[in-house]
């Protein structure tokens, strides 16, 4: 073979490899594109997560801290984190329940321990938290007794924000 | 010689758009939990450890006076070795007290959530009722909630830690 056809041949094995190459390049930046849509899809599901448990500790925490002696705006701490009828009955007993709060001298303390999704889509999730504190009031001599409770919250995805539609507590 | 050059050129420029693909595609890792985003595993992988932390806690916290060691055993498959020692000391504590009183406990769940998850680790808050009898004495009910975490261990989910505030 004299030196002229060996460059040709191999010439035309560097032209095969190259074809290869390319059609593989072009696949990879398929698989790529698709992997950054599949993970920027995926940031936002997993950021829904963290924004969901965020308001719902928010909301469990405005419910386990309300002083009689600050009644409104506890109230007002809970509504502002509330919609729909459970903002409502918020909205609508508030007078009676600050006169309730006032009378039994109640102030009730606490923390959210822990947050949990139950379930969650784009418009609306259910979480549970589990928060421990205290309640004082006239019953007990002012005296501060464990609280802990259960709750379950419903929650709505609203103007950008989420809000709570619905709060129990879990007996 | 000038047109082959160019050629290899191409090819090794080619070969390292591809590697740059597949590190883009394959390489990067998972990111791992944090405030913002607690939870970085699919639905359906997080759902099934959640479901498992619930079943694991449900027979590990379930037991009683009869063949108590046995059931302390059982529930010890369930867990990573450190784990299963905590239990198995904690429990050594309570089995006079359970076999004199002739106590059955059962825990069952009220509710189950994921407070984190990754491919590895998920820590699941579960609502559980305690069911507490005694020989002699009625039945006792105490709702109380654990905080669970399951690892990833040989392909199933084993407990790792409960804690119940």
């Amino acid at each position: 073979m004299d030196v002229a056809a060996e460059r040709s041949g191999t010439s035309v094995a560097l032209l095969s490899l190259i074809a290869v190459l390319l059609a593989s390049s072009v696949v990879g930046g398929v698989l790529a594109w698709q992997a950054r849509d599949d993970r920027a899809s995926a940031v936002t599901e997993q950021e829904r997560y963290g924004e969901v448990l965020a308001a719902a500790r928010a909301e469990s925490e405005a419910f386990i801290n309300i002083r009689y002696d600050d009644a409104q705006a506890s109230i007002d701490r809970v509504a502002e984190g509330a919609t729909g009828e459970f903002r409502d009955q918020y909205a609508s007993s508030s007078e009676r329940v600050v006169k309730v709060l006032q009378k039994n001298e109640s102030v009730m303390e606490g923390d959210v321990l822990y947050a949990g999704v139950v379930d969650v889509d784009r418009d609306s999730a259910t979480v549970i938290t589990a928060t421990t504190g205290t309640v004082a009031n006239k019953q007990t001599d002012s005296q501060p007794e464990e609280r802990d409770f259960r709750l379950r919250l419903e929650l709505v995805h609203e103007d950008g924000r989420w809000l709570t539609s619905a709060l129990e507590i879990v007996r | 010689m000038a047109g082959r050059s160019r050629l290899v050129v191409a090819a090794v420029l080619l070969a390292s758009v591809i590697g740059a693909e597949g590190w883009y595609v394959y390489g990067v890792s998972d990111p791992l939990p944090t405030a913002e985003r607690p939870v970085v595993s699919g639905t359906v992988a997080h759902r099934s450890a959640v479901e498992s932390a619930a079943r694991s806690t449900t027979e590990i916290l379930s037991y009683g006076f009869e063949d108590f060691d046995a059931q302390i055993d059982d529930a010890t498959s369930q867990m990573t070795a450190p784990f299963a020692e905590e239990f198995q000391n904690s429990t050594a504590d309570v089995k006079d007290s359970f076999v004199e009183e002739r106590i059955t406990q059962e825990v069952r769940v009220v509710a189950t959530s994921v407070v984190s998850a990754s491919d590895e680790e998920v820590r699941a808050l579960l609502f559980l009722d305690q069911y507490v009898a005694k020989a002699g004495e009625g039945t006792s009910v105490t709702p109380y909630r654990a905080l669970v975490t399951v690892i990833r261990s040989d392909g199933r989910w084993v407990v790792s830690d409960i804690e119940t505030p």
